[in-house]
């Protein structure tokens, strides 16, 4: 899974992209909501109503001023309301204070409007109700002063309808013309009223024309109508602003959705792949394991074949050593029966020439007569000088020779014990012995074989027929070694000998021959090696003393004699070592090489 | 935009017509009683006196929030809030008795004496400004500076908010009320939900508005139409008959002139707002239960109502009045002291 994810680049770019998408969504999810929609909205909700508490408050001072309207408590409700609304508006956004500064002055000038009105109101009601006042008093009964009373109404009630400068100097005019005409109504007090409202009126009038005429006054709707667009196309900036973001988060949205759907396929179709490499794997593993089992079984069949083939050759090349031990064997044994036989017929030809001297001397012991001159010439013939002197003589070499027979019998009995097969303590010096002893006839006439036997040798474990059969091959490829090089000719010396080096016994048979060269040392041991001329060997015997000698876990080297020729070298672990670690290992294989 | 203008001024307009229906009608049947023993000479000339009546009744006042009202009740009854903790609000405005301290000019912390006379704290919720100068926008505004002023209570909301956070009664208070500890906005925040509240409905006159025509004498009524003649209405007016507007002191005389030493707080708004046409300009105050508040102006110069009637017709008005016009304002007057809310806590 891992190489085919590692294998597949593409996967890592693309869990880059979809990651990099998530940034762009979650960013493009804060800046959308960070556009401050919302604040221009309110702004331009509440510049809306700053714009109709205007409205309004206009209309309530249309009202007020043609007293439709009498208390101030609309005009001062919308005023505050207004004055609310801008400053939200100014809270809200950035720049929305610029509305503050011309509604507050609207405030004040509405502030003004209100003091200013109630005088001028007052004003005029009062001054027109000081003229009803001196209409009605008996001062304005004559003629002078009804005229002038009907001047000075007629100049008010004329500035109060035209309320311009002309007007206003002829009420001024009216009103100093009767003050100084000195009329009794003008020293009342309702003429003192009616004169300080007159010129309070005019007074006021102007003060409340010059707050019409502030530039704020007419402005101000227009400047919230301005404002008021440009919070709306601010407004319709954000929306467009938040439309792209929304746009964009959408199209984000859906790159990262088609990139999941894409992943998850992937995934998806590498699971498929896992599942089916994992078939394809299992069913592989089983047509391996089938093989393996089909060669395993050739392998055994093999290896039993081989073992077959091992032993039987082993066997036969026993019975071969046996078969050439055997001219050998008959050889030695047929010497001292030679001389054995040549020693009882002379003793046989001995006992004819003594048997008359014995007659004779039996007659004598008996008392007869002899002849005595025939049983001297008998005497004489027998030689009972020579008899003394070569009987015993013949006697002892005949028990000699008989003792020698005896001792090769019993060193081929020894050899070929049908005791000898599996595992037994030996005695190894003895069985060098009797090998030598049995394969005399093979080195007799070519060497001189020297043992030097370590009589301390302690008892190995070991089969004993196989190690005949180890140490009858080295001693034979001596003989054959020596043989070869002095071509029948001369005399070589061939050493055995045993000790102990530490946990092992060393088993060494050298010659004198002429070696193995270096680089053939490592062959030596190969079946069917040889160097011998053709019929004298079947290049097994090294072969086999190798293979026996590591089934008893030992070892079997060549090295160089100090005699010049070879060394070959058996060494076998004692039987702690060898019981303990796989004694019964090798009694198994040894049994298997024995059948 | 217009539907909402048409609808506001509408419902304003037919109200105002339905009074005026009502006034004329009573005002009629007052005419024709014989009260005394001279008939009163009623005028319905000249035409530009006021048309529509020009006066509101106070309607109810919310208690959607009791337990926030009563936290202001008690807060305006705290002595912590002042520096020494010896003043409370209710030291100055006496509820019970037209909510001022019936002095000529207050009195501070350690006795110092005030540059104006205590207004009161009835209806003042219904004044578009507050204080004699106006330099209060709002009811929280004059609250701040009535504690903080050295010449009033002079305290520290730092200071009061951490002696009322040692007071653990008024902690879960707070917290039972807003649902966190006590702070200076809360505190200045409750004590405006009560004043809100102390609002005088049910006056006389305002039953009389209301339809029941017998809840105010024929003098008050014959006071109500000379306030009207005169031009009093001109600027005390509206719910508050008043409250809504600045007003120069003396606009047909010079006061202060009269009076002799002028002071600073006799500058009025200018004090507020540096300009020149603001000299002397003053709130003009709610005329709600005016027959309490004595004595009267932002100097305390007038005893009476009568006094302060003749002072106003004198230099407001620039005008004579008679004897019996003033009483009749002053009947008028009289009838204008409203009730506390019952539900008061």
């Amino acid at each position: 899974m891992k190489r085919v994810l590692e294998q597949n680049t593409g996967f890592r770019a693309r869990a880059v992209t979809v990651g990099a998408l998530l940034v762009v969504l979650v960013y493009l999810l804060v800046m959308s909501s960070r556009t401050g929609q919302r604040d221009f909205e309110l702004a331009k909700y509440w510049i809306d109503e700053v714009q109709v508490a205007n409205v309004q408050v206009d209309s309530a001072i249309f009202l007020l001023s043609f007293e439709l309207q009498m208390d101030f408590d609309q005009v001062t409700e919308q005023a505050r309301a207004m004055r609310l609304a801008a400053e939200r508006v100014a809270e809200q956004v950035d720049g929305g204070e610029a509305v503050l500064a011309p509604v507050m002055r609207k405030l004040e000038i509405v502030e003004e409007f209100k003091s200013l009105h109630a005088v001028l109101r007052n004003s005029r009601a009062i001054a027109q109700q000081m003229v009803a006042a001196l209409w009605q008093s008996e001062l304005t009964g004559d003629l002078q002063a009804t005229e002038q009373l009907f001047a000075v109404e007629r100049a008010l009630l004329e500035y109060f309808g035209r309320r311009d400068a002309v007007s206003g100097e002829a009420l001024l005019a009216t009103l100093d013309d009767t003050a100084q005409s000195g009329l009794p109504m003008a020293a009342t007090p309702e003429w003192a009223s009616l004169d300080a409202h007159a010129r309070n009126f005019l007074d006021y009038n102007d003060r409340l024309a010059r707050l019409y005429e502030d530039p704020v006054y007419l402005e101000l709707p227009e400047q919230l109508y301005e404002q008021g667009l440009a919070i709306a196309e601010r407004l319709v900036d954000v929306q467009e602003q938040g439309f792209r973001y929304r746009i964009a988060l959408f199209v984000v949205a859906l790159l990262l959705l088609a990139f999941s759907a894409a992943m998850v396929a992937r995934v998806r179709r590498y699971f498929v792949m896992l599942a089916r490499a994992n078939d394809e794997l299992e069913a592989r593993v089983e047509l391996r394991t089938e093989e393996l089992a089909t060669a395993n079984e050739a392998l055994k069949a093999e290896m039993a074949e081989r073992e077959n083939v091992e032993s039987q050759l082993r066997i036969a090349q026993k019975l071969e050593s046996i078969g050439q031990l055997a001219a050998g064997i008959a050889h030695e044994i047929n010497t001292p029966v030679q001389y054995v036989s040549d020693n009882v017929s002379f003793l046989e030809g001995m006992w004819r020439d003594l048997e008359p001297v014995l007659d004779d001397y039996e007659q004598i012991v008996q008392g007869h007569e002899i002849d005595r001159e025939r049983s001297r010439a008998l005497l004489e013939q027998a030689d009972v000088g020579f008899l003394r002197e070569e009987v015993p003589s013949a006697l002892e070499h005949s028990a000699l020779g008989l003792r020698q027979i005896g001792h090769i019998v019993q060193a081929m009995k020894n050899f070929s014990h049908p005791g000898s097969e599996g595992f037994h303590p030996t005695d190894l010096n003895a069985a060098i012995e009797n090998t030598v002893t049995v394969a005399r006839n093979e080195w007799k006439y070519i060497a001189e074989v020297s043992l030097d036997l370590d009589e301390a040798l302690p008892a190995v474990v070991c089969n004993l027929s196989a190690f005949n059969q180890v140490v009858l091959n080295l001693l034979v490829n001596a003989a054959h070694a020596i043989d070869d090089t002095r071509d029948g000719d001369g005399f070589g010396r061939i050493g055995i000998s045993s000790r102990r080096v530490g946990n092992r016994v060393e088993i060494a048979v050298e010659d004198d021959g002429p070696g193995v060269p270096v680089d053939l040392r490592d062959r030596v041991f190969d079946p069917f090696f040889t160097t011998k001329k053709v019929g004298k060997g079947t290049g097994q015997g090294l072969s086999i003393a190798h293979r026996i000698v590591e089934q008893h876990h030992g070892t079997l080297t060549v090295e160089q004699s100090g005699w010049g020729g070879a060394r070959f070298v058996i060494r076998l672990p004692l039987p702690e070592e060898t019981f303990e670690k796989g004694g019964a290992d090798a009694e198994r294989s040894a049994a298997g090489a024995a059948a | 935009m217009t539907e909402t203008w048409g609808r506001r001024a509408g419902i304003f307009m037919s109200k105002g017509c339905r009074l005026s229906w009502v006034l004329v009608a009573v005002t009629a049947v007052a005419g024709g009683c014989d009260y005394g023993r001279e008939a009163p000479r009623i005028e319905f000339t000249p035409p530009p006196a006021p048309a529509a009546v020009s006066i509101a009744p106070i309607p109810a006042p919310s208690f959607d929030d009791p337990e926030k009202i009563a936290l202001g009740r008690d807060l305006f009854n705290d002595p912590r809030l002042s520096r020494d903790a010896t003043l409370t609000c209710a030291s100055c405005h006496h509820l019970a008795d037209g909510g001022d301290d019936g002095r000529p000019l207050s009195i501070g912390i350690d006795g110092q004496p005030g540059r104006v006379n205590t207004p009161t704290v009835l209806n003042a919720a219904l004044s578009a400004a507050q204080f004699w100068d106006g330099r209060a926008r709002t009811l929280e505004e004059q609250i701040v500076d009535t504690i903080t002023s050295p010449t009033e209570m002079d305290g520290d909301l730092e200071q009061i908010v951490a002696r009322l956070r040692e007071d653990d009664t008024v902690v879960d208070a707070f917290r039972a009320v807003y649902g966190k500890p006590v702070t200076a906005e809360t505190v200045v925040d409750a004590l405006a939900a009560y004043l809100a509240v102390l609002v005088t409905p049910n006056a006389p006159f305002d039953r009389f508005l209301n339809g029941d025509f017998a809840a105010v004498e024929p003098a008050a009524l014959h006071g109500f139409e000379a306030f009207m003649r005169l031009g009093c209405v001109s600027c005390h007016q509206g719910r508050a008959v008043g409250g809504n507007l600045f007003q120069y002191f003396g606009v047909m005389g010079n006061y202060f002139e009269d009076r002799g030493h002028v002071t600073e707080a006799d500058y009025g708004r200018f004090n507020v707002t540096g300009r020149e046409t603001d000299r002397f300009r003053f709130k003009v105050p709610s005329l709600r239960n005016v027959a309490l508040t004595a004595p009267y102006f932002h100097d305390g110069s007038a005893e009476t109502l009568e006094d302060a009637v003749r002072t106003m017709v004198k230099y407001q008005l620039g005008r004579p009045a008679t004897d019996e016009e003033v009483s009749h304002i002053v009947a008028f007057l009289e009838s204008l002291t409203g009730e506390l809310p019952e539900s008061l806590p």
